[in-house]
């Protein structure tokens, strides 16, 4: 193993550490899917999850469901790709760009959870997904299924 | 420092390649570490997430045998070296993974993030009356493995680009210094005086082609200044001996124009001293009757006095004193088929003549009976020189045209020649030879007087006489005879 491929063996898992330190304090819990306390959405599968942030098109009842996407920290940042569309960060890119081109409809991104619980709030047919400390927090906010658990 | 422009372009080249390889290296290596790290995460998220719908969707989860033949799959299937599935605290594992690997709670969101060499991720599966969880561990060491195959490869590609950089930088300052090391020796060769080297550059670079032509050029310039230089050094010695030979004709002239000038004085007062002589000698001896003791004495007296008198007017014709010539334009052939006819009366037989006598010359202003005694004169003095009377004399005419003035002015000439093959003169008795009394030989034989008297007629008739002789082969007298101008044509005459 040459010096460079060491180092980054050292540095990586410190990185991971200052990420997870960096993140709030809820970061060790659960990432959960939440929607509105009143919306009709109650369940979501892996599959239709993925398709929903992938920008295709995903219906309840006669509903169609809007997916918000959450980037309120680092970790969640990363936990998305991995665990919500389950694919590197280029290829998702890639995959928004395409999407744009061909005129489809991108999840929009909200830079903090608030903001996430906001719009949910007014939007019945909207999903997202935050920290399972501060959905339970906030009674505007219903969790539906568990994403990603530490 | 002196260095060879091979030595510095060298050395620009492996400064910059220092810097650039080591950058492109870790940039390139950096890319592609992304590159596959970020394939290798996409293939295990969409692998798991697969397995994960499918647990979610199926029937796995109702059988644990259904299940741990579903995880043996995910292994046997793909490059996980690690399945798990906590499902109601229930925990089901693979027996085809890596045995000693244990779930330590890590859910890794990077390549490389464990430091282990494996990958571990952790997807809840959502099903009606069922918590559960599969977690999978894929073996980073493949990937890792290829990472290290596409640098060693790139170490290779880039040392063999450094090698043939270096090579190429060789080649290339070799031939970029060649023409300018060949200038320079070119330029030494010059420097050294060797003008006709020429400073080509045989170089397809423009700018070194430029300057060869240019240096070429300059070259070529110098070449003809120098040539320019050296002709002008060579005419300026060519009229400096010009003008001490005319320094010296000149002072020469002066010489015999002052000794004419004395010599004519004293020949006049001679000449009138010797005329009551001769008047009373003759006088007295016409009064004595005949057989008178002292008749003989005075007839004596008498031939002295008329010797005395001979002399006295060859000094005064060499001083042009002698008043009675007639100058008019004569053709000179004739004069000297005269002079000839009276020279061959006193020359020895042993004499050879040779005459060359154009007749289509132009005329000259002269005394034709003067030029005769000229003619005879120069004559004499050849014979006499020749070793015991016996050689050859050469007597020609010649038209001459002088376009620059030297020994005599510009213009037209007809050359009187005398050439024999006497002893010759040294330059000594050549600077003496027309003063009057001058003679070489023994006291009693020759007045000195003959030499004199040619150079006398030859002022008279505005002639200039030259000389060359050279010691034991001979000497050769040439008299610059003015040409006469060509009378006009009458008016009304025959064409």
């Amino acid at each position: 193993m040459t010096l460079a491929a060491r180092l980054r063996r050292l540095v990586r898992p410190l990185l991971v550490l200052l990420l997870a330190q960096a993140a709030p304090a809820h970061a060790d819990e659960r990432l959960v899917l939440v929607v509105a306390a009143n919306s009709p959405i109650t369940a979501l599968s892996s599959k239709e999850l993925h398709k929903l942030y992938l920008g295709l098109t995903v219906t309840v009842g006669e509903r169609r469901v809007r997916p918000l996407r959450n980037d309120a920290d680092a970790l969640m940042h990363e936990v998305f790709f991995q665990s919500i569309v389950s694919m590197s960060e280029p290829v998702y890119d890639r995959r928004m760009l395409a999407q744009a081109l061909q005129q489809g409809v991108l999840p929009p991104l909200l830079s903090s959870t608030r903001a996430v619980f906001d719009h949910l709030a007014l939007d019945p047919d909207a999903v997202s997904f935050a920290w399972a400390t501060d959905a339970e927090k906030d009674s505007r906010v219903r969790v539906i299924r568990l994403l990603w658990r530490r | 420092m002196r260095t060879s422009i091979t030595t510095r372009i060298g050395t620009v080249v492996l400064v910059l390649h220092a810097l650039l390889l080591p950058a492109l290296y870790f940039g390139i290596s950096l890319v592609v570490e992304r590159s596959h790290a970020d394939v290798f995460v996409q293939h295990v998220r969409t692998y798991a997430r697969n397995l994960a719908e499918e647990l979610e969707n199926g029937t796995t989860l109702d059988s644990p045998q259904r299940a741990t033949d579903f995880l043996d799959l995910a292994i046997a299937h793909g490059d996980g070296v690690y399945a798990e599935l906590l499902d109601n605290d229930r925990s089901l594992r693979s027996s085809l993974g890596q045995p000693a690997l244990r779930w330590h709670g890590r859910n890794d969101l990077g390549f490389g993030a464990g430091g282990d060499g494996v990958h571990y991720l952790a997807l809840p599966i959502v099903r009606p009356g069922h918590t559960a969880e599969l977690r999978m561990g894929f073996d980073e060491g493949p990937t890792l493995a290829q990472i290290q195959r596409t640098r060693l490869h790139m170490l290779w590609a880039l040392g063999l680009y450094l090698a043939l950089a270096i090579a190429a930088t060789v080649v290339f300052g070799h031939r970029l210094a060649r023409p300018i090391v060949e200038l320079a020796r070119a330029a030494r060769r010059i420097a050294s005086g060797d003008y006709g080297q020429t400073l080509q550059l045989a170089s397809g670079v423009r700018e070194l082609h430029d300057v060869g032509r240019d240096l070429e050029n300059m070259r070529g310039e110098l070449v003809g200044v120098n040539q320019r230089l050296r002709a002008e050094i060579v005419e300026r010695e060519r009229a400096e001996v010009r003008r001490h030979e005319l320094e010296a004709r000149l002072r020469h002239r002066q010489r015999i124009e002052t000794i004419g000038t004395l010599a004519g004085g004293i020949a006049h007062e001679i000449n009138n001293a010797l005329l009551p002589i001769m008047l009373l000698a003759e006088s007295t001896l016409n009064d004595l009757p005949p057989g008178s003791p002292v008749r003989d004495d005075l007839a004596a007296i008498l031939s002295s006095a008329r010797r005395a008198k001979d002399i006295v007017v060859q000094v005064l014709t060499f001083s042009r004193e002698a008043g009675d010539a007639v100058m008019e334009p004569i053709e000179l052939a004739p004069a000297v088929r005269e002079a000839m006819r009276l020279f061959a009366l006193v020359a020895p037989s042993t004499v050879q003549v040779r005459l060359q006598l154009p007749e289509a010359l132009p005329r000259v202003r002269a005394d034709a009976a003067m030029l005769v005694q000229l003619l005879i004169n120069l004559c004499t003095n050849a014979y006499q020189a020749m070793p015991d009377g016996t050689g050859q004399l050469g007597v020609a005419l010649d038209h001459v045209r002088v376009d620059t003035a030297a020994v005599v002015p510009a213009g037209d000439y007809v050359v009187l020649s005398t050439t024999d093959t006497g002893h010759g003169m040294s330059a000594a008795t050549m600077e003496r030879i027309f003063e009057p009394f001058f003679t070489t030989r023994e006291v009693g034989r020759g007045t000195g007087l003959g030499l004199a008297v040619a150079h006398g007629i030859a002022e008279a008739f505005n002639a200039t006489i030259v000389v060359d002789s050279e010691l034991g082969v001979g000497s050769t007298f040439r008299v610059y005879l003015p040409a006469a101008p060509e009378p006009a044509p009458a008016l009304g005459a025959a064409p």
